[in-house]
């Protein structure tokens, strides 16, 4: 069982904190044969706060905001691939999904059959996670297998002096 | 990119330390054989830490002052906590490892986080029982304490099918609501014990407020 690599499954977005968990779980876990999968859940940032008036008016003003969250999305994922390049991990690639972040990520990793999922988080506080909703609680209570939750060091400090002051 | 080559050299070659929650049940023993299966490294030094909860049963209210009675569940406990050590001790050796076996009472996500801070151990690793969101709530969660406050990546272990052991769990819980006394303290599953105090202080709080505002009424009706 040891010799066949695992599959693992890493979510990434555009945060500091999902890259330092990927750059932990390749120089402490991860092992020469194993396959990692990137996950990004591509969400269109600016339909969501803003602009939203705009958007009946104009086809093509909505067709510019498209390809401008395409593109957006288009660049992170060739940077995650080269973050893969970067770490050295042979057998990886870089996968999108669509939808509701948390709940995509638990089937995609039941149907890619994955044995770890990896996450980081970003230290919210209890009321936060609740109101805000944290994708890594998702992750954590709804899977099938183990999942790493990976801490940034530096930014757990600085929420913990906030809440001192 | 060479910096981060050497950076990932270093913290390969370093040795690191690594916590595994245990309490002898299935979820826990799960846990400690897939961190031993895939992400044991040689060289890590694994430290298992164990809580052993006396405060369950001192805190029980149904045990009225009995000093023999309380004192012989002491000693059970006390065993039991023995016997487990050694199990760990055991399963240890047997996937061919070093390390420390600690056996800690207190608050059980509180005494993981502070055990990883103290070794400055670089992971954690918990089992987890897949309780739903309402049962969390009500009985507490270690390894969602332990998630929420370690400064350290934290590695939850789930397994695949626990829907049986739920079963069991109503089956306990119906137990308890129907017959009072005696099936507390024969419960196969010590949670309830939790979950009982949280309904007695639910309730004593709930009096306390109905006291309060009948007392406020009297009031009135005196000053006319």
């Amino acid at each position: 069982m040891a010799d066949s690599g695992s599959t693992v499954v890493v979510c990434m977005d555009e945060s500091e904190h999902a890259l330092h968990a990927l750059k932990y779980y390749a120089s402490y876990i991860h092992k020469p044969n194993n396959k990692v999968v990137l996950l990004h859940c591509g969400q269109y940032v600016s339909f969501n706060y803003g602009s939203v008036s705009l958007v009946p008016g104009n086809p093509s003003l909505v067709e510019k905001m498209i390809n401008e969250e395409e593109n957006r999305i288009n660049t992170l994922l060739k940077r995650m691939e080269q973050e893969l390049k970067n770490l050295e991990i042979t057998n990886g690639e870089v996968v999108r999904i669509h939808g509701e972040a948390g709940h995509e990520v638990v089937e995609k990793a039941k149907s890619l059959n994955a044995d770890l999922i990896v996450t980081g988080s970003r230290g919210m506080g209890t009321i936060r996670r609740t109101l805000l909703g944290s994708v890594s609680d998702y992750i954590v209570h709804h899977s099938h297998v183990p999942v790493l939750v990976c801490k940034h060091p530096d930014f757990h400090h600085k929420q913990s002096k906030e809440d001192n002051k | 990119m060479g910096v981060q080559k050497i950076q990932l050299i270093m913290a390969e070659n370093q040795a690191r330390k690594v916590v595994v929650a245990m309490d002898g049940s299935e979820c826990a023993n799960f846990a400690f054989d897939w961190y031993m299966k895939h992400v044991f490294r040689k060289g890590d030094e694994v430290i298992c830490v164990h809580i052993p909860e006396f405060q369950s049963i001192v805190q029980s209210p149904m045990i009225m002052a009995d000093v023999t009675v309380i004192s012989n569940l002491y000693q059970e406990e006390d065993k039991r906590v023995k016997k487990l050590l050694e199990e760990i001790g055991e399963n240890m050796k047997k996937h061919g490892t070093g390390g420390k076996v600690k056996s800690i009472s207190g608050n059980p996500g509180e005494v993981i986080t502070e055990v990883a801070k103290n070794e400055n151990a670089s992971l954690i690793v918990t089992g987890t029982r897949g309780m739903g969101t309402i049962r969390r709530t009500l009985l507490g969660s270690v390894s969602d304490y332990v998630i929420h406050h370690a400064h350290i990546p934290v590695l939850v272990c789930r397994q695949k099918h626990h829907h049986q052991k739920q079963q069991e769990q109503m089956q306990d819980l119906t137990n308890i609501v129907n017959n009072e006394k005696t099936q507390l303290l024969f419960c196969k599953n010590k949670d309830f014990y939790k979950f009982r105090i949280s309904f007695y202080k639910f309730y004593v709080l709930s009096l306390l407020i109905y006291i309060d505002i009948s007392n406020t009424q009297n009031h009135g009706l005196k000053l006319n």
